[in-house]
């Protein structure tokens, strides 16, 4: 410890310390580093690292700001924003691409070239130069940054890319979901999907975007295996195990025991199945074989002594009895019936779908489907479940039976078409691909799902189900979507797709229209366009006189069914070639 | 007295009467109906016995005046009403009255239902092409 004499002793040499350590950072004697500028490296034609090459090409330095040759920036592409300072907000925003090879004010910090960072300057100068300009700095201060960001990104001051005006980009309703989903679609079709992890432990079977194939299928009906077990784990399964035993019966056949045909030995194999284009469920002949025996038991009654064999004349006494015991009008002997005992066996068929369950339910019913994500509440209260009936053509056999009398059915008992329901297809159809889709189709396009109220904004939008939309009309143009297209955006406008609509203008002077339906069919262009029902028709006065209303109320009745109607659109318009007869193709820019 | 009866009926009877369709189809559907049906899972006026007209598919025309229409396609549970007069605004407010008159029911049901409105090109050429939803439906 040291001995100081007193406090004022303490006091000069606490300041000696500091005036020591003042000095050493502040030595005015220490030489200053001089701007270390070089000319450009010959043999190379660019500045040696780490030298920053200066504006004119030909001089390199230790630092840009020591450079001496500076220009006015401009954008160097077209995406990218000139050096600039705009005031939002109180706070003047300077924002640009690399704004420092450029002409700057030196009093600016540097931040590392190229890096979107943005710095505030809480004590302003009264006024900054920047790419060449001077700007006077708001009491809010300074924010700088070198990035292409309008208003270095701030939101408030329209926080977009170039130009100054704001956000340039369109975003459709969900469309970040859409792309997630596309990437796990697109994946699933590559030869050896990285990001999908197949055949997770039970334990593991989250649903994640690496494993979107756990299988939440149930499986407990099927060969004894309940959900959480995965006893085939080369497919979580969803294929059949071979030789397993096949599950209970989905209906039995009787009261007792006896007359049910399953017994311990029923087992699966696999047949494989694929789809075709048309989505016919094809594969191999599935077959079946039932190999029963059958038991039966008699008691023999014994015959008479000496008895008459069958068809044989016995005594009209019957002094000799007949072995049947059956005594014909005839005096022979009768027969016995045979005593035919049926016999019923069958052969039940049972199919897996895989992962239907689990794309139900993680697309429409289940608690966090998708479906719910994007539609409102009241629209996912219920679901309907819509099986998938796949009908199967099935034919029976016997072989090695010796017995022309065996009646073998298909179907069941009821002898209809076999059938196979595949549960959530339909819903999935239904809901997924219907009801979703138009929901998220843009304002104006095709059919909108109603999902509230409010007005389906475009002048000429393509009409809606049932009569007018594109996939309607499609057939009847020759599948041609650019014909059907045009169908659509005018018998949208010209009915709005009103069955009903009947404009029967030229009985008023109004116009020359006695047009009907779905595409304003005009009856009153032509005196042969309904033969016997106008007397009369003034192009010029815009008039028609009726001579036969009941001729032309036929007209109209036949014009009301849309087929009918859209069928006349198709001969009128050449197949959808020439739209030029309707007076809304001009609104709509349609010839 | 029997002029007074004899007048109340024809105003009763006129009510809707107006123009619109062939000779035959010039009234409303308004023959008060009391049976009930349910259409997406909103229980309505049996409208249908009353309809004006119907074509090949089922389709029904049960309110027709001068101002506008409305009709059921059965084919998608959709209710159409298409607006003739004009301003497109006000006739459509009227329309949507005489829907919830016609259907019996209150406004709320009635947003559970398919409905879509529209105006044919030749009454409301701005407005046609467009498919309006209810305008108390938000």
């Amino acid at each position: 410890m040291l001995n100081l004499p007193n406090k004022l002793s303490v006091w000069y040499f606490v300041s000696g310390i500091l005036l020591a350590f003042t000095l050493l950072l502040f030595n005015p004697f220490t030489p200053t580093v001089k701007a270390a500028c070089y000319p450009i490296n010959p043999q190379t034609g660019v500045c040696d690292e780490p030298l920053a090459t200066c504006s004119n090409d030909t001089t390199c330095c230790n630092d840009y700001d020591e450079c001496t040759e500076r220009k006015a920036c401009s954008s160097d592409a077209p995406h990218e924003r000139v050096p600039s300072c705009d005031v939002c907000g109180g706070v003047l925003f300077c924002s640009g691409n690399n704004y420092r090879l450029c002409t700057t004010d030196s009093t600016f910090p540097n931040p590392q070239l190229g890096i979107n960072r943005a710095t505030y300057v809480a004590n302003p100068p009264a006024s900054v130069t920047f790419n060449g300009v001077d700007y006077s700095v708001p009491s809010g201060g300074l924010y700088y940054c070198d990035s292409n960001l309008y208003g270095c990104g701030n939101p408030a001051c329209g926080g977009g890319a170039v130009g100054g005006e704001g956000e340039s980009r369109l975003w459709f309703p969900h469309i970040r979901l859409i792309a997630a989903l596309s990437t796990i679609a697109q994946s699933l079709f590559n030869p050896k999907p990285s990001t999908l992890v197949k055949n997770t432990a039970p334990s593991n079977r989250e649903p994640s975007l690496k494993n979107p194939t756990v299988v939440t299928t149930r499986i407990e009906e099927h060969q004894g295996d309940d959900g959480t077990t995965v006893v085939n784990t080369s497919d979580n399964n969803s294929s059949l195990i071979v030789g397993r035993e096949a599950p209970a019966p989905l209906y039995t056949f009787g009261n007792t025991s006896d007359d049910n045909p399953y017994n311990d030995s029923a087992q699966c194999r696999v047949d494989p199945t694929f789809t075709n284009p048309g989505d016919d469920l094809v594969g191999p002949k599935i077959t079946g074989s039932l190999y029963y025996t059958q038991k039966y038991e008699y008691t023999a009654q014994s015959k008479p002594a000496g008895c008459i064999a069958d068809e044989s004349p016995y005594p009209a006494d019957r002094s000799r009895l007949c072995c049947s015991g059956i005594y014909q009008s005839n005096f022979l002997c009768g027969k016995l019936e045979d005593v035919r005992i049926p016999t019923k066996g069958k052969i039940a068929l049972f199919v897996k779908n895989p992962l239907v369950e689990y794309i139900y339910n993680s697309l429409v019913a289940g608690s966090d489907s998708l479906f719910k994500r994007f539609m409102p509440a009241d629209k996912t209260q219920k679901f309907e479940e819509i099986g998938t009936p796949v009908t199967f053509d099935a034919a029976a056999s016997s072989a090695n039976h010796g017995d022309s009398q065996t009646e073998l059915a298909v179907g069941g008992d009821t002898g209809a078409t076999p059938t196979l329901y595949v549960p959530h297809l339909g819903s999935l159809k239904k809901y997924w691909l219907d009801d979703l889709q138009k929901a998220l189709r843009p304002q104006g396009v095709g059919a909108q799902e109603s999902i509230g109220g409010g007005e389906v904004v475009s002048s000429c939008p393509v009409g809606s189900p049932p009569y007018c939309s594109v996939e309607n009309l499609l057939s009847y143009f020759d599948n041609d979507v650019t014909k059907a297209t045009k169908a659509s955006i005018i018998c949208q406008k010209e009915s709005g797709g009103f069955p009903f609509a009947l404009n029967d203008g030229c009985l008023t002077g109004k116009s020359f229209d006695y047009s009907v339906g779905l595409f304003q069919y005009n009856l009153a262009s032509s005196l042969n366009r309904c033969p016997g029902a106008f007397k009369s028709i003034d192009v010029a006065k815009k008039s028609c006189i009726v001579a036969d209303q009941k001729k032309l109320d036929a007209c109209v009745q036949r014009l009301f069914d849309p087929e009918e109607n859209i069928k006349k659109a198709v001969a009128l318009s050449g197949g959808g070639e020439n739209w030029t007869d309707w007076a809304a193709a001009p609104a709509c820019g349609i010839k | 007295m029997i002029i007074i009866v004899g007048v109340a009926f024809w105003l009763i009877r006129g009510r809707g009467k107006e123009t619109g369709l062939p000779s035959q189809t010039q009234t409303t559907g308004g023959t008060q109906p009391t049976a009930k049906i349910k259409i997406s899972g909103v229980e309505v006026n049996d409208f249908q016995k009353g309809g004006v007209s119907k074509n090949n598919q089922g389709d029904s025309l049960f309110v027709n005046t001068s101002d506008y229409q409305i009709a059921y396609i059965p084919k998608d549970n959709l209710f159409m009403i298409s607006i003739l007069g004009s301003p497109f605004t006000e006739v459509q407010k009227r329309a949507e009255t005489n829907f919830l008159r016609e259907l019996g029911i209150e406004k709320e049901k009635a947003c559970q239902l398919k409905v879509s409105i529209t105006t044919p090109y030749f009454a409301n050429p701005a407005e046609s092409g467009k498919t309006y939803k209810l305008s108390f439906c938000q």
